[in-house]
Parts: C-alpha cells; sequence; structure tokens
C-alpha cells in the first residue's frame, strides 16, 4: 500500500516536474513517430517525408516506427502507455475515430492529444464506364426505379468511406432498402470490384482511382467536397448537382500524443508540422496523391476531432452498429 | 514490345541496378529463409532504404529479393520442417520425410531447380500475356472468390492422407478457427479476448506453431543426440539430371501457379496446395506423397514460385495488389512517384521491362546459390538433433514476433505447437488446417458478401459462370474419390472371387 501511494506519488511528481524542466529545450533528443500501418502504404509514405521535413526544423531525427496489428490497437497502447513529454507521437487518420467507437472502446477522443492536422480527402463516387448511371442524378433516379438495382461497394460498415455514402444518400433520400453497402476489405477491393463490374459503384478518393478514371475504365460522378478536384475538373461537385451532403465530412490525416502533453511542447511541434507541410518536397507530393493540405493547430484539430467523433457516434446509433 | 526490352536494358547498364539484383537475391535468400519474416515483411524493411534510390534500382531489388524468397523459403522446411514462408509448408509434407531419410541434398536440388524452372517459365507467360490476365484478374467477383475457395477446401480429399475422416477434422478444426477475428462483413467481434485476434489468429504464428514447433516437441521425445545420416549427391551435371523425370508435373504446376498468382488474394500458398493436390492424382505412387515423394516437393516449389511472375500481372496492368507483396511494391513504386496500372507501359515502360529482366537475369544467379547450397546447408543435418531444437525454437519465437511486434503472437506460436503435437498422436496432419486457415476468411467474407449484393439470393453462384465451372468442379473432385473408393472395393470383391477360382484350378 505504502509502496503504491509513493509511487503514485512519484507519478504524480513527474507529471508536474518533470515537463517543467524539459520544456525549455524540447525537443533535445530524437522524437519517435508511431505509425498503424506498415510500411509502403500511402499513410506510411506521407509519414516519413514528414518526418525528414520536421527533423529539419526541429533540429532532431523523428524516428518512425511501424506498429501495424490489431487494426491500431498495437499502436495506441503504445502511445497511451507513453509518457506525455512530446517525445512520443503518432499518427491518427479518420479511421481511428471509427475504432474508438467500435472495436477499440478502451479509448476514445479525449484518451489522447490533438497536436495537428495535416491533410484531406475528400469522398467521391466511382462508376464502371460501361454503367448507364452517369451522374449522382442517375444513381438516386435507378435506385428508386428499382430499389436494390444498385450496390454500393465500400470499406467495412461503420468506415468513414461508410458514413460518407450515408450522408450522401440521407441528402438524395436514399435508404439502406434502395441501395444496399456491401463492405469489403479495403477501399481498393473495393474499386477493384468496380473495375470488374461487381458492383454498380464504389466509394473511394482521388488518389486511389486516378489511374483507372485517367485510362477511361472508372467514371467519377460526384465528388463530396466544395470544390470539384483538382484531377477531375469535369466532375460537379454533389452540391453543384443540387445534393446538400455535409462536405466537412472528409477523411483526415493527423497527429496525436499521449494524453497530458505541456502546451509549449505541443504548440512547437505543431509549428514545426505546419513549417513541413510548405516544403516543396511535400507540397509536390501532397499534389501528386491528390491530398488537400489542410493543418490545424491543437486547439481547432482537438475541436474537429470531438466533432468527428460525435458525428461518428450519431451515425454509428442510427446505422444499427453500436453493438 | 521490343522498344520497351531496349529501355529496361538500357536501365541495366548502370553498376546500380546490377548491384540492386545481387543485393536483392542475396536479402531474399535471408528474409525467405527466416520463419515470419515473409516476403511482404521483408520487403517492407527494405522500403524506407529505397527512398533515395532511382526507381528501376528500387523496384530491381525488391522484386529479386521477392523471387529469391519465396524460394528459399523451402530451406528450412526441407531441412527444420520450419516453412520459412507460408507456401513452403506445403514442401515440408515431403521434402522433411526426405531429409529423415538422409535425402536432404536430393530435395534441396529438386526444390532450386524447379523453383526456377517454374519462375522462367511464368515470367516468359508474364511477358507475352500480361494484358489478357487483367481479364482473368477483373473476372473475379465476390460470388467467385467463393466458389474458388470451395474448390479449394475440395481438395481435403486428396490432401487427407490415408484417412479422410481425419482430414475432415482437421479441416473443420481450421474452418473453426477462421471464424476468430472481426466479422467481414458487419464489424462484430467473434471470441476476441485480446486485441490481437481482432484480424483472427495470426496466420505465420499458427504456421510456424503447427508444423516447426510441433517437430521439436516431437523430437524432445527421443533423448539423446541422433543424427541422421546424409547421403551425398552426384556431381553438378547428375545433380541437374534429377530434374527430369518431372517435366510433366513441372508444366502443370507452373500453369497452375501462374494462373492463381494472376488472382488477386489467391496466392501462393493455394498455388502450392493445388499443384501438390493435382500431381497426387497425376501420379504413379500417390499413396507415398506426405512421405517423403519428391514429386510432392517438386509440384510446391515449381508452383509457388510460378505464382511470383503471375502476381505481377494485376499489379502491373491494373495497380491491383492481390498479396501483401504486391502491395509493397505499389507502395515502393508510389514513393518514386510511378503509379503502376492501366498507363504504366506508356508512361513507364522501363518499369515492367526491367522487372522482366531482373526475374530473367536474377535467376541463373539464384539457382548458383542455391545449387552450392544444396551442398553447403545440408550440412545442418549432421548437427546434433539437441542443439537444432534448440535453435528452431528460438528462431521461430523470434520470428512470430518480429512479424507483427506482439507478443501475443508468440503465445498462438507456442499454443498452435501444443495442439500440432497432440492432433499428430492422433495422426492428424497439419496440412488440412492449413487449407482451411488460408481459404476460410476468403470463403466467408465472400459468401456474404455476394448475398449482400445480390439481396439474399443463393442462385447468383451459380448463375455467374466462372462461379458454377468452380462449384462443380468442387462437387467432382469431392465425390471422386469416394466413387473410386466404393468401386475399388467392388473390384478388390471380384479379384478376390478370381482368385478363389483360379486357386481351386491350380489344386486340382
Amino acid at each position: 500500500m505504502l509502496t503504491r501511494l509513493l509511487r503514485a506519488a512519484a507519478i504524480a511528481a513527474s507529471l508536474f516536474v518533470a515537463p517543467a524542466v524539459a520544456m525549455a529545450d524540447y525537443p533535445e533528443k530524437p522524437i519517435r513517430y508511431l505509425l498503424h500501418v506498415s510500411p509502403g502504404g500511402a499513410t506510411d509514405v506521407m509519414a516519413r517525408k514528414l518526418a525528414i521535413a520536421m527533423e529539419k526544423t526541429l533540429g532532431v531525427p523523428l524516428v518512425v516506427e511501424n506498429k501495424p496489428g490489431g487494426r491500431g490497437a498495437t499502436q495506441l497502447a503504445d502511445l497511451a502507455s507513453a509518457k506525455p513529454d512530446g517525445y512520443t507521437i503518432g499518427a491518427v487518420t479518420s479511421t481511428h475515430i471509427g475504432a474508438f467507437n467500435q472495436t477499440l472502446k478502451q479509448y476514445n477522443v479525449d484518451s489522447f492529444d490533438w497536436i495537428a492536422r495535416l491533410v484531406n480527402e475528400p469522398y467521391l463516387i466511382v462508376v464502371n464506364k460501361d454503367s448507364k448511371i452517369k451522374s449522382f442524378k442517375d444513381l438516386v433516379d435507378a435506385a428508386n426505379a428499382k430499389p436494390g438495382s444498385v450496390v454500393m461497394a465500400g470499406f467495412v460498415r461503420g468506415s468513414g468511406g461508410h458514413f460518407a455514402w450515408e450522408i450522401m444518400a440521407q441528402s438524395a433520400g436514399l435508404d439502406s432498402k434502395k441501395v444496399r453497402w456491401v463492405p469489403f476489405d479495403s477501399v481498393g477491393d473495393a474499386v477493384t470490384a468496380a473495375l470488374g463490374g461487381h458492383a454498380e459503384a464504389a466509394i473511394a478518393y482521388v488518389d486511389l482511382v486516378k489511374t483507372y478514371v485517367d485510362a477511361g475504365s472508372l467514371r467519377v460522378i460526384g465528388i463530396m467536397s466544395e470544390e470539384r478536384a483538382r484531377q477531375f475538373p469535369d466532375v460537379p461537385t454533389l452540391k453543384e448537382q443540387g445534393f446538400d451532403a455535409d462536405t466537412s465530412w472528409q477523411q483526415m490525416r493527423g497527429i496525436i500524443g499521449p494524453k497530458g502533453i505541456p502546451e509549449p511542447i505541443k504548440a512547437k511541434l505543431a509549428a514545426a508540422v505546419e513549417q513541413a507541410l510548405k516544403t516543396p518536397e511535400l507540397v509536390a507530393y501532397m499534389e501528386e496523391s491528390s491530398l488537400i493540405p489542410s493543418f490545424q493547430p491543437p486547439a481547432e484539430f482537438t475541436a474537429t476531432a470531438a466533432r468527428e467523433n460525435a458525428l461518428t457516434k450519431e451515425w454509428m446509433e442510427r446505422l444499427g452498429l453500436t453493438r | 514490345m521490343i522498344d520497351g526490352f531496349l529501355a529496361g536494358l538500357s536501365a541495366f547498364s548502370s553498376w546500380q541496378v546490377i548491384a540492386g539484383l545481387f543485393g536483392g537475391v542475396v536479402i531474399g535468400y535471408i528474409v525467405g529463409a527466416l520463419p515470419g519474416l515473409s516476403a511482404g515483411v521483408g520487403m517492407a524493411l527494405l522500403i524506407p532504404f529505397t527512398f533515395g534510390l532511382d526507381p528501376v534500382v528500387s523496384v530491381v531489388m525488391l522484386v529479386t529479393l521477392y523471387m529469391a524468397s519465396e524460394y528459399s523459403g523451402a530451406i528450412p522446411a526441407i531441412l527444420m520442417n520450419t516453412p520459412g514462408e507460408p507456401s513452403s509448408a506445403i514442401t515440408a509434407l515431403d521434402g522433411y520425410p526426405m531429409r529423415e531419410r538422409g535425402e536432404a541434398g536430393e530435395a534441396l536440388t529438386l526444390s532450386i531447380l524447379s523453383s526456377a524452372v517454374g519462375s522462367v517459365i511464368s515470367t516468359v507467360l508474364l511477358i507475352f500475356s500480361v494484358l489478357w490476365m487483367t481479364k482473368i484478374a477483373l473476372a473475379f467477383g465476390p460470388a467467385e472468390y467463393f466458389a474458388l475457395a470451395v474448390l479449394g477446401l475440395s481438395l481435403i480429399s486428396t490432401l487427407a492422407g490415408h484417412s479422410v475422416l481425419r482430414g475432415f477434422i482437421a479441416l473443420l478444426f481450421g474452418l473453426l478457427l477462421t471464424t476468430v477475428g472481426t466479422d467481414p462483413v458487419d464489424g462484430v467481434m467473434r471470441y476476441v479476448f485480446n486485441d490481437g485476434l481482432l484480424g483472427g489468429f495470426p496466420f505465420i504464428a499458427a504456421l510456424i506453431g503447427l508444423f516447426a514447433l510441433s517437430e521439436v516437441l516431437r523430437m524432445l521425445e527421443t533423448p539423446g543426440n541422433r543424427t541422421t545420416p546424409l547421403k551425398a549427391l552426384p556431381g553438378l551435371s547428375a545433380q541437374i539430371g534429377l530434374l527430369k523425370p518431372h517435366t510433366g508435373n513441372m508444366l502443370r504446376s507452373t500453369f497452375i501457379g501462374y494462373i492463381l498468382g494472376v488472382i488477386p488474394g489467391a496466392g501462393a500458398t493455394i498455388a502450392s496446395i493445388t499443384a501438390y493436390s493435382v500431381q497426387k492424382r497425376f501420379s504413379k505412387s500417390p499413396q507415398t506423397f506426405g512421405k517423403g515423394n519428391p514429386e510432392g516437393v517438386v509440384a510446391a516449389e515449381t508452383a509457388n514460385n510460378a505464382c511470383m511472375p503471375g502476381a505481377l500481372a494485376p499489379m502491373l496492368a491494373l495497380g491491383i495488389p492481390g498479396k501483401a507483396s504486391t502491395a509493397v511494391l505499389v507502395g515502393a513504386l508510389a514513393i518514386q512517384g510511378v503509379r503502376p496500372g492501366p498507363l504504366i507501359f506508356t508512361q513507364h515502360p522501363e518499369i515492367p521491362y526491367s522487372i522482366y529482366i531482373a526475374l530473367l537475369v536474377g535467376m541463373p544467379f539464384m539457382v548458383m546459390l542455391g545449387l552450392f547450397g544444396s551442398r553447403m546447408w545440408v550440412r545442418l543435418t549432421t548437427i546434433p538433433a539437441s542443439v537444432v531444437t534448440a535453435i528452431v525454437a528460438a528462431t521461430c519465437l523470434l520470428g512470430t514476433y518480429s512479424e507483427s511486434n506482439e507478443i501475443f503472437a508468440v503465445g498462438v506460436a507456442v499454443g498452435f505447437g501444443i495442439v500440432g503435437y497432440l492432433l499428430a498422436k492422433v495422426e492428424i496432419e497439419p496440412a488440412p488446417i492449413v487449407l482451411a486457415l488460408v481459404l476460410g476468411y476468403m470463403m466467408e467474407s465472400n459468401f456474404r458478401r455476394s448475398l449482400v449484393m445480390s439481396g439474399d439470393d443463393m442462385t447468383v453462384f451459380l448463375r455467374e459462370p466462372i462461379s458454377a465451372i468452380c462449384l462443380g468442379l468442387a462437387a467432382i473432385i469431392f465425390v471422386a474419390p469416394l466413387v473410386q473408393t466404393l468401386l475399388g472395393r467392388r473390384r478388390r470383391r471380384a479379384a478376390a472371387g478370381e482368385t478363389s477360382v483360379l486357386s481351386e484350378e491350380a489344386s486340382r
């Protein structure tokens, strides 16, 4: 009992004292940057480029560590148990917020500090080139004329893409009887199903479908964003087509840390992120990968995460996915 | 095509590309031979080092790594019953019994030579058919994948060894295990008592447990430092001559491997299992499969190496990564600003063609290493069993951990090791369990996906032609051995009647 008390006191003391000492000359040793994905994917590539750019500003190396496994569980467990001293940070995406509400309920948005948002990716709908559907209105008409004749392929139920579709469907007055959501193991698999003509349509991102659209094997019939995508200047937004879907619902990527990082350290990290996103290498990469730079500092990012979490919760309940 | 080859060849004029080629093969040998470190993981580990490299150098290095590791998984499979790659578990079925008979050198020779033949023929097929193969890759939707998985599971009737009943028990046990994890359609968690199970039982950990650790436990039964005798290998030309009787087997297995490689989501393990089962059907001595029949080693190794160029077809021509390893390749190219897909042959012809050249040029180097190695590595078998078991156990556990960085996976490997050991006591073999672990998720997820798409209409599986053909074949494969057994019994009875008549005549 006594040792436990002592230990608790020591931890409490270190929480208050240690950061105060460390803050002045932060950072003075390498920073661990934990990813929930294996090397080679889009999130990994972006993180590595960001790490190189941030290293120049901060003066210490950012060591990227891949911690895949348990659909984010391995990364989050490591992150949550790390000291909140700014020497351990992690990648975050909208998928994490989905997981907080579904598979990883031991965490929630308040379990972590939200340091900076990096980029956004709007959702879009693609159809096979041979499909009769030419616009979002065509899709709505086809679904209304013959409920169940159109199926929408995408990632698992409860994923960001699934909610994106539900938001679009709601704006058009469609329900799950008229258009069924078919979950695939990845967004890429869903796009492949649309390529092969097995699914009428799929929800995806610009980056994932660009080569197929350029080659003429897929067609984009609408994008859920305020402005048209630079890569597809001829594709009207859903709003332009007369459907008022929430364009703030996009796939985001950012940086989080363990709960309780002192404000000055968070600010320093966020400033380094903001600067890194302006380097020519990252600007070129984001452009090439069709990512929209959407930097947010800690306070705004925390608010964004809370809002996204509330929306996720609401949709989970509405769709009966809260089991 | 000639322009493309010229572009590819000119890329090979730089020393960096040649260095990448050799480096890739050597690293691939190591990655493949280490259990737990699969081709995909090895390639992923190399990615950060390819950042500053030229796109051709990095892709050549990764592709030769992939090629060599698909082979070298056979080395520990044959020598220590420890599959270095998932697909070499099938090589171990006959390779390890061969080694126990002292034929390790012969098994290793056959494995490297048949790997080379499978890989070269398959690469040539890839060069000429890459654009047609995209049709096959895209023809597979949920209904087709379900039917393909059922077809794969029907192979149990040949894989089962001497007891069909035991084979079924093992298969059902394996299928039961695949129900653990996140539900593929609703995302509901099933039997997930640890976060490590969210994606189901970690496959590589289970495989290492079932094969290697259960063998380690079995070796503990015999005390003392038993070593197996080792038969000497003939000279080099006679060594290559060992391959002669297997021509038909290799051609069939290459074709099976290539096609299954093209279909995204199938892969080397399914290719090996299929080629092995088919060869058993064609073989004149099917009863010795699983007891050290060289045909089994040749079929499994030819198929898993033929699978790899096949997997490159949808990756290059469609940008669809069908396997973990090709997904890493797509990522590596994306870092360099090259997008595999329909436009790669016009925008970056040097990439596909330098891959072709790397596969063809890297092969002789890989074979030389392998043939030399078949004389070197066999010496492992002369090391006392007590030392070998300790090393195998340690590398297996380390490999399992490195695959996922989770200690839970190590527990899974140990658990499966004990289960595999106990099942061996009642003569239940691990191969059907592996078959179920590979295909169970594919079958379930695509079955349910098809039903969501069709609105719970079961006839969808018979309306789609590919699906209907696969299911029909599965039914035939499944029923044929039963009919054969029945007919055999009748024939035997008739034969028994005849001999009694003959003996009567003789006695007169």
